[in-house]
């Protein structure tokens, strides 16, 4: 009885076995037939959702495209969004979430400090990672071989802007900064001033001046002591350091009282998101970086460009993006493109297809640096200028740099000190 | 560092807390008549500005266009006022102050879902009305219009609530009920109605601020937290439930702010902390302390 107790306890369980293998092949079929999950994490609340809503627009409409295509490896794909409320606590967590669900690719993250903390992160949940962020450490001290940048960093956005500025303003020889208090700000700072001096025609004269940058709350809302005292200054170039609402403020509060007509030249580094707010407060000769020159060519002609604005137009219903759409997009058909030519959703083999990687991108030919994974095509630097129509914004020029030149030698894993 | 900028700093300091005032009033009184420490207030005040700015758009044209529209915020603000006393406020009346907290915090987050459904999360800027464009240079100061305006708003709100509360009998009964609702009561007080009235009146500066300081800021989903740290300190500076010290506190608070950053000028917005730690230490009741309160 016993013995045939046992073959029969055997039996059932063989046939439990077999059930429940015969039962798991299906949500094995499943996972390698239904949509490729992508998971975003991004600022949808607090002062940085001005940027991240434009990103996760451009990342949408850069799915729907391939979607609309047949998808990638013919299964259809889908975006799986959170807001990380600029928190690394809760970006790590929506993350480890993300992994636990299945899900091996991720792209955003709302601020630098929350791209850091992803870096190592995703090496230890063996996720593949794109983000648009310009913070340096990404492709310095935190960088691992799951992390790529698409977009420029800080250096190149902001070292650009100022060796362009310099180059085109020779009689510009007061130069300040005003600066929020955090990182960003004085690193944006300290290296458009490094790049105004190493690039200025006249920097050998006894008149030429970098002055100390102004340094004012990350919080702060309010700069009129500070144009204040910028009104009564020498200084003939200002670069202002503050991104989204607080630069938005400082320029609007500079309009009402001269200073933009007082001050021969402006740089900032939000670009026409920020601008494009400032309606009939627009003033003339700001200087940004220009994240999606779609008016201008060779983006004007550029087939993929077109594309994304003309969807674009369609879904949203409104007629002029802000650049921060293709800093989403971009970063996102660079990981599809990856994943398409590695015929694969196997991470290890897409990091190394993507190391590898060159595509056809809204800004042209886009290649990826393999030391440090940093993306690159083409730094555009913009010259806007108020009109009287809308949107009361005008791109009068536009100096193209390209990124191999403005780029800085890589060194990841260790820090960047200039 | 020059004289003119130490004047500068002062002056706007003198702005700034004007601007305090006028959303930090709305928040002291709703606490002096019915104890309720409303977490959701800048969220109100942000209503009042995305609403004045449906009203008059980015651009206005008038003087009087401007002002109607922050009167129509308040107006409106006023009225979710007394639906959210209706809903929300009414219950929290005799729970312990953590449910409160907790309740209008959980209100903060629905407005600010409500709002970003409604309106998006892009940021605007408003144009002053013509007449306030601009600035007045007054030796080495460039003194924008609009801050003289706002230093006058702060001062027209300020004696208005002062007339109220203490020369009229509507002003008088609501400081009966805030000391002892239940003897009002006996005495035939309608405290029920007088509570709501409180809770629309105090609604309604809210909304009205957000119109008025609508050309001061952008317009986003953060202009509620930029006044609203600030608004407290007032009213924890000034005497939990006083309009008077509110208004005090308000104005010390924009000059030390300023000219904390002249003096600090590396470590921008250290000086206000400073000020607060000073007030909590040695004036733990405020500048006008609450009647019976004890250090």
């Amino acid at each position: 009885m016993k013995a045939n107790f046992g073959r029969r306890a055997l039996l059932k369980g063989a046939g439990a076995i077999a059930g429940s293998a015969t039962l798991g092949f299906p949500s094995l079929s499943i996972a390698q037939t239904g949509p490729i999950r992508i998971g975003v994490t991004n600022a949808l609340s607090g002062p940085n959702a001005v940027f991240g809503e434009a990103n996760i627009v451009g990342q949408r409409l850069v799915v729907d495209q391939y979607n609309r295509a047949g998808g990638v490896l013919g299964r259809q794909l889908e975006l799986v969004v959170r807001d990380d409320r600029i928190q690394p606590a809760v970006g790590t967590a929506i993350v480890r979430e993300f992994a636990g669900s299945g899900i091996e690719f991720l792209a955003g993250a709302g601020a630098t400090t929350v791209a850091i903390a992803y870096c190592g992160l995703v090496q230890e949940l063996k996720m593949l990672y794109i983000t648009q962020l310009p913070g340096m450490a990404i492709t310095h001290e935190a960088f691992n071989r799951n992390v790529f940048r698409f977009n420029p960093n800080t250096y190149m956005l902001f070292g650009g802007q100022g060796r362009v500025l310099a180059e085109r303003y020779p009689n510009v020889l007061k130069w300040g900064s005003i600066t929020p208090d955090y990182a960003f700000g004085h690193d944006a700072a300290r290296v458009f001033g490094s790049a105004v001096k190493q690039y200025h025609p006249k920097r050998a004269s006894k008149d030429f001046e970098v002055a100390k940058p102004i340094v004012v709350s990350g919080t702060q809302t309010d700069f009129r002591p500070q144009i204040n005292s910028l009104m009564n200054s020498n200084i003939e170039g200002l670069f202002i350091g503050m991104p989204g609402a607080p630069g938005i403020s400082f320029l609007q509060q500079a309009h009402a009282v001269g200073l933009d007509k007082k001050l021969k030249v402006m740089g900032e580094t939000s670009g026409d998101v920020a601008l494009l707010a400032l309606g009939k407060d627009m003033p003339d000769n700001v200087w940004s970086a220009v994240y999606w020159p779609y008016e201008r060519e060779p983006v004007k002609s550029n087939k993929v460009s077109q594309q994304l604005l003309t969807d674009y137009n369609k879904v949203t219903g409104k007629r002029f993006p802000n650049g921060h759409v293709l800093r989403g997009s971009i970063g996102l058909r660079g990981l599809l493109e990856g994943i398409k030519k590695a015929k694969t959703t196997d991470v290890q083999t897409v990091i190394a297809v993507m190391e590898e990687l060159s595509f056809e991108s809204e800004l042209g030919p886009y290649s990826v640096r393999k030391s440090d994974h940093a993306g690159m095509s083409t730094l555009f630097v913009g010259n806007y200028n108020r009109v009287e129509t809308e949107p009361f914004i005008t791109m009068k020029e536009v100096r193209a740099l390209p990124d191999v030149s403005v780029i800085e030698t890589p060194s990841p894993g260790k820090e960047y000190i200039q | 560092m020059q004289l003119y900028e130490w004047l500068f700093a002062a002056y706007n300091g003198i702005a700034t807390g004007m601007a305090i005032f006028l959303v930090a009033a709305g928040l002291t009184w709703i606490f002096g008549i019915l104890k309720i420490l409303n977490m959701a207030h800048g969220h109100f005040f942000m209503i009042g500005v995305y609403v004045a700015f449906s009203i008059i758009g980015r651009h206005t044209d008038s003087l009087g266009s401007y002002l109607m529209g922050a009167i129509a915020a308040g107006a409106v603000v006023g009225f979710l006022g007394y639906v959210t006393d209706r809903l929300i406020l009414q219950r929290l009346r005799h729970v312990d102050y953590h449910y409160v907290l907790i309740g209008t915090f959980a209100l903060l987050l629905c407005i600010e879902g409500g709002v970003r459904l409604l309106w998006g999360g892009e940021v605007h800027t408003v144009d002053p009305p013509p007449v306030l464009k601009g600035a007045v240079q007054v030796g080495q100061m460039f003194i924008p219009k609009f801050t003289i305006f706002v230093i006058a708003a702060g001062v027209v709100v300020f004696s208005m609530l002062d007339f109220v509360i203490h020369r009229t009998r509507a002003g008088k009964l609501m400081q009966a009920v805030a000391s002892d609702p239940w003897m009002s009561a006996m005495l035939g007080v309608n405290v029920p109605a007088l509570l709501r009235l409180s809770v629309v009146a105090s609604f309604a500066l809210a909304g009205f601020a957000g119109g008025l300081l609508l050309p001061l800021q952008t317009v986003d989903l953060n202009v509620g937290g930029s006044y609203l740290l600030l608004s407290f300190f007032a009213v924890i500076i000034g005497g939990l439930g006083s309009v008077r010290g509110a208004f005090a506190a308000s104005l010390l608070l924009g000059v030390v702010q300023n000219l904390g950053n002249v003096v600090l000028p590396n470590v921008p917005g250290l000086a206000i902390y400073i000020a607060l730690t000073a007030f909590l230490i040695f004036w733990p009741n405020g500048l006008v302390p609450p009647k019976g309160a004890h250090a």
